[in-house]
Order: C-alpha cells, then structure tokens, then sequence
C-alpha cells in the first residue's frame, strides 16, 4: 500500500493503521505531542523531507494505540525551531514528490491537516465545522494557537496559521449572526472545503506559488526545475537589475553633485573674469590716455620747431585754397584772433611771434597734421553744412582756453570740449566739497546734477542717463562703495569716480572692487577735476579737443593774462547752460 | 589758507567772490553745526558717530585749506574709532571719549582762527565791491 494510498484512506476511513516503522515513531512523536503539549515540537531536518505529518493525523484519529514512552527518545534527536516557511517547503516538497511518483490523491497535507482537525471531537470548543459544514470556525483564538496550532501545525503561530490558510484560497468569513463566541472567533471558508464533502479536498491547491527566497533551494533541489527555480531567476534578474539602476541613480547623483560644483566654479570665474575685465579696460583706457598725451606733446614740440617755417610754405593748407571756409572762418575768427596777438606779443614781445600767431585760425589745425584729422575738420566744415559756430568754438576758443591755461576760469568756454554736454552726477553729503566739485566741472562745461547722500545717488542712476558719477565714500544711509555695487547691477557702464580722503591701496582696492572706475583724492584741484574728465569722457570731447590739452601742457605755466579781455560780459559761469556760457568769441559773434 | 586762494581764483572771471563767499559761509556752517554734533555725540558716548563727523568736517576743512582743522578732525576720526594713531594702540571708548574732548577744544579754536580769517577777508571783499549777494552774515 502505497503511503498516497494510505493517506487516503485514512483521511477517509481513519481505520488502517500502518506498522512500519516509520510509522510508529511518528506515533511516539504524536503521543509526546499529546501528552506534552509544553514541549515545542521538535523536527530534525533530517527527518524532515521524509517525514509523512499527515500519517501522524491519521494515527492520532485512529487514537488509543500509543506506543510506549521507551521510543520516544529515539525519536527525538536534534531539533530547531519550524518556520512557516518551512512548513510551506516541506509541504510543496512533498506535493512534488507524490506528483513525482505518479501517483494520484493531491491533497495537500494542509489542508488535510486542516480537514482531521476539525473531526476531532476533543477541541470542538476550540475550533470547529460551522453550523452548515461548508466552513470552520475558530472559536477561541488563544486557546487555539496555544493547544491545537502546536499540536497539529507544528507552531504556535495563528498569523501564521492565517497566513497559510490565504495560500489555499481560504477566506476569512465576516462573524455572522449565530457566531456563538462573537469578536473572539474566526469563520473561514473554502468553497470546496466541507465537513461533508472530503474527497473535494483534491481541489484545494496552494495559490500559484508567490516568489521564494534563494535559501528555500537546497530543499527544492531534489526535484526537477520547476517552477521556483524560474522564479528564482526572474528574482535574480530583476534584482540585478535593481542593483544596476541603483547603481545607475547614484552615479547620476554624482555627476549632478560634480555638475553643481563645475557650476559654482564657472560662476565664480565669470565674476572673477568680469571684475579682471574691468580693470584691464581701465588700464586700456589710462594706456591710451597716456599715448595720446604722448603723442600730443610730440606733435607739439615738432610744431615749435617746425611750426614756423613750415606754416608760410602750408599755404597749401584746404583752408586757405576754400573761399567758403576762410570766410566763415575768419570773418568771427577776427576778434580772437587779434587777441592772440596781442597776448602773443606781450608774452614774447618779437614781431616774429606775432607773424606766427597771426595765423592764429591755423594754429590749430596746424598742430593736427596728421591727415584724417584736418580732412574730418574740413569735411566737417564744407559738406555737413555745420553753422559756423561749432567750428569758430573748436578752433580758436579752444586754442585760447589752452592757451589761457590757469586762467580757463576766466572763460567758462567748455563748449569746445565736449562734442555734447557730459552730463554728471556729484554724490557727495559735504556742502563745501560738493559745491566746489559741482563748480569745477560745470566751469569745464559740463552739467551737473546732485545726490546729498548714496541712495538718492542709486535712485538718480537708475532714472537719468550720466556720463560720469562723482562719488563720495563716505555718505550718510548709504555710503559710496555700497551705492556704487547697487548701481553696478544695472549699470555697469557709467564711470564711477571716488571722492576720498583715503586713498591707501587697500581702500582703493575696495572702491575698485565696488565698482568705481577711478579715484578724486580730497581735497583735489580743479586740475584733478580736469584730468578725470578727459580720462573719462574722451568719447565725448569734440575732434580738436587734443589740442586744448597739448597746448595746455606747454602753456599751462605762462602768467595768467588778466584784462585780455575787458569787455568780457561779467557772468557767473556756474549759472549759465553750456551752450551760451561766455565764450568770448561766442559773445563777439553774437553781435555780428 | 593756500586751498582757499585757489577758490578765489574761482571768482576772478566774474571780479566778485561770490563763489568763494557762498562756500566759506557753507563750511562755517557745517562747521558750526559738526561741533554741536560732536558734543552731542561725546555726551552721548557715540565713539563711532564722533569718527564719521570727524572724517566729515576734515573733508571740508580740506577743501577750505583750513588745515590745522582738518588736522584735529583727523584725530578726532581716529579716535572714534578707537586708534590711536600716534602710538598705534586700541584705545577704550572712555578713553577715546576724553581725547576727543580735548582735541576738539583745540579745533573749536582753530576754527575761530579760520573764520576770523574768513570774515575779515569777507569784510574787504565786500569793502571792494566784490560781494554782490546779500549773504547773510551772522
């Protein structure tokens, strides 16, 4: 008889009883089972594949032959504790190997387990059929797992018990009404599981296997590749491929860190390179300044040795050859020009002299020899049908104002200088300071607007256009390195001048790093004041302005001639508009 | 007074020394209401508003020429802010606070000097014709 046959039948008729061996020590350890319900059951997993548990049951219901207490001890060998999971390997172990043997009657071992449980008469308090026989009811949940769960189940574990009954597609029943024992009992139901029915037992199969865990193999191994080993890959592949989209994510997340870093550091140049920029353009700019002045007094030293020969053999000079420039030109230059004698004279008292600066409407143009520059005053001249006045400005005023050198204050002329008025803002909280600065620059031609303190100079950059800031660094609610970063945000253009009494390296350093282009150390001179508008509004000084500052560096130390011009209208320059400020040859013309 | 002449020159163009009037009469403003402010600020033991005040009339004083006031509000600056720039040392604000004091006696007259100067200077200017505007003259 076979040991599926023997199942069979003794689920059925729980009559036969086998005699093997096996048998009996099974019956010992279902007789320790019973009489020491204390003691943990204990499998060695030796025995374990082997082992026919529900051959045990079948003993157990064909109760009252106990074997004798000598065997147990040979039953019991080592021992370890019984997992649910192994329950479920040795039972889907046995399961194969039955299928293996080819032999019929499938039925679980649980659920046949589950089946003689509740034909037991001696626990029907505990768990028993439902009133119906289409389910079971677990009526004291504590004294189940604590009398039954070992005894039959080999755990104590009720979870677990639940656990395994949801594998065989048992559900849990909602307590109805006649639920004797109410909140404490459990109704589970199987569709084919009924007091009535025991060979619809075959139909209760394991849900489709979920996945198992690598360890569980050893106990599979015996049987052909079956479906957990397909698993087991599908596992393992799926976590190689977790591992390498782990690996994946956190190599992503490094090259974000080290892209973020690379980013900061790009930054970081952008604003180190913009800040070496602008002091490399500030260089550039002092370079030029300084080739210019350069190569004026170059210009002009050749002019004082050359000058005079060369001027009677220039007679080729377009001004002289064009009727139309020598009539507009000389006509107004008359005046001036006169005047340049006269100062000649008296400077140098020759009749030589006075010949040479008879040509004085030359004087200029002869001092820029360069081709382009006399061809753009010409061109100027004749096509762009310019009136008469800017040239008249250009050529002989400038030359005075040169010439006049410390006496320019005499003439408030700046209209030569500036092909348009330059506009300038003076930010500066000290009445006296600002008053002279403002002085100073208008007397060069230039318009003034005012800030008492940093923020109204902020609030001024942002809504006029100047050409050039005057700043104090010292001012009340912001001083001026602060107000200049402010209006570096969105000017970066406009040149920033500081007004200071400290000027060591470390301060100007600061003022430069704010954003100021250059600096006016107080108490400064009108010169200072000069020199820092030419260095910065070059763009904005007319063709001939070259030759005011040329001449003004040979000149500069002359006496100032006082009563050159005693007829000049008395007039505050500071309070005239550049375009009429009193320039004389202005004012002469004027009257023509 | 050597920056101060070079403010006259300012005038010249126009034989009147407005200009140079307007300013003096500015900084004899400032000047006046600076020292009021730093006796305030030394009552008060405001070491850091006395050094920006200094710095402040130094500026102007600067500009004037004045030089021995500017001198003193240099000092004064230094000291608000706890330097002793002779002996290089940190200075307590209460010590800080004393020297203060006294250089700003020191500047109070120094500035009288000065304005005596400027007033007697206004007084021949306007003896020559050569202030057009009614400044007032306190």
């Amino acid at each position: 008889m076979t040991v599926a046959q023997l199942e069979v039948a003794g689920s059925t008729s729980r009559l036969k009883v086998e005699s093997s061996m096996k048998q009996s020590e099974r019956q010992v350890r279902r007789f320790q089972t019973s009489q020491l319900p204390t003691t943990s059951l204990l499998l060695t997993k030796s025995l374990y594949p082997t082992e026919s548990l529900p051959i045990i049951t079948t003993l157990d219901v064909s109760s009252g032959h106990y074997p004798t207490r000598s065997s147990i001890s040979s039953v019991q060998k080592s021992a370890s504790s019984i997992e649910d999971e192994l329950h479920s390997e040795s039972e889907s172990h046995q399961a194969n190997a039955k299928q293996e043997s080819g032999e019929g009657g499938t039925t679980s071992d649980f659920v046949k387990k589950l089946y003689r449980m509740l034909e037991e008469t001696d626990t029907v308090n505990i768990v028993s059929w439902g009133p119906k026989g289409d389910c079971f009811i677990v009526k004291d949940m504590n004294e189940f797992t604590k009398s039954v769960l070992p005894r039959i189940f080999k755990h104590s574990n009720f979870a677990s018990f639940v656990r395994q009954l949801n594998k065989y597609d048992f559900h849990k029943v909602k307590n109805s009404d006649d639920s004797q024992s109410g909140e404490q009992s459990w109704t589970f139901r199987h569709p084919e599981f009924r007091a009535d029915r025991p060979h619809s037992l075959e139909n209760i199969k394991r849900k489709v296997a979920t996945s198992r865990k690598p360890p569980v193999v050893p106990y599979v191994s015996p049987a052909p590749q079956g479906p957990p080993v397909e698993y087991i890959r599908t596992i393992e592949s799926l976590q190689a491929q977790v591992d390498h989209l782990t690996r994946a994510h956190d190599d992503m997340a490094d090259r974000l860190r080290s892209m973020e870093t690379n980013y900061k550091e790009v930054l970081n140049e952008m604003v180190n390179f913009q800040r070496d920029l602008g002091q490399h353009d500030l260089l550039v700019q002092n370079l030029i300044q300084h080739f210019l002045q350069v190569d004026q007094v170059m210009n002009a030293d050749r002019m004082s040795q050359h000058a005079l020969p060369n001027q009677n053999t220039t007679s080729t000079s377009p001004f002289f050859e064009n009727p139309n420039t020598t009539d507009s030109f000389f006509p107004e230059q008359g005046g001036a020009t006169l005047s340049v004698d006269d100062f000649m004279s008296d400077v140098s008292g020759g009749p030589l002299n006075i010949d040479a600066s008879k040509d004085g409407s030359s004087f200029s143009l002869r001092t820029i020899e360069p081709p382009s520059r006399p061809d753009s005053v010409l061109t100027r001249l004749i096509t762009s049908g310019m009136p008469p006045t800017p040239l008249a400005e250009v050529c002989p005023g400038s030359a005075f104002n040169a010439m006049l050198g410390g006496a320019a204050s005499r003439k408030p002329e700046p209209t030569p200088s500036w092909s348009t008025t330059p506009r300038i803002l003076v930010a500066e909280d000290d009445q006296v300071n600002r008053n002279l600065c403002t002085k100073y620059i208008q007397d060069y031609g230039c318009s003034v607007d005012l800030a008492f303190d940093g923020a109204s100079a902020v609030n001024k950059m942002n809504i006029e256009k100047f050409d050039l800031v005057f700043m104090d660094t010292a001012m009340p609610k912001l001083e001026g390195c602060s107000a200049t970063s402010m209006i570096r945000q969105f000017n970066r253009v406009t040149p920033i001048v500081a007004i200071t009494s400290n000027t060591k390296p470390s301060h100007v350093m600061t003022y430069f790093t704010a954003g100021m282009n250059d600096v006016l150390e107080k108490p400064f001179s009108k010169e200072e004041v000069l020199e820092v508008l030419e260095k910065h509004l070059s763009h904005l000084k007319s063709t001939s302005t070259r030759i005011p500052s040329e001449t003004n560096i040979r000149y500069s130390t002359m006496d100032k001639p006082s009563g050159l011009f005693p007829n000049m209208p008395l007039k505050r320059p500071w309070e005239e508009t550049v375009a009429t400020a009193g320039n004389p040859v202005l004012e002469k013309r004027g009257r023509y | 007074m050597e920056t101060f002449e070079q403010i006259l020159e300012l005038d010249e163009d126009s034989e009147s020394y407005d200009f140079a009037w307007e300013m003096a009469s500015a900084y004899m403003d400032q000047a006046e209401t600076t020292f009021e402010e730093m006796e305030e600020a030394i009552a008060k033991g405001e070491c850091k508003k006395l050094s920006s005040l200094g710095h402040f009339l130094k500026g102007s004083s600067a500009t004037l020429g004045v030089t021995k006031v500017q001198n003193s509000c240099e000092l004064i600056q230094h000291y608000g802010d706890l330097r002793d720039i002779k002996t290089g040392k940190i200075l307590t604000s209460d010590v800080a606070l004393s020297k203060i004091s006294a250089v700003l006696k020191e500047a109070k007259e120094q500035y009288k000097e000065a304005e005596i100067w400027l007033r007697k200077w206004y007084s021949e200017a306007k003896a020559q014709g050569r202030i057009t505007e009614e400044n007032e003259d306190d």
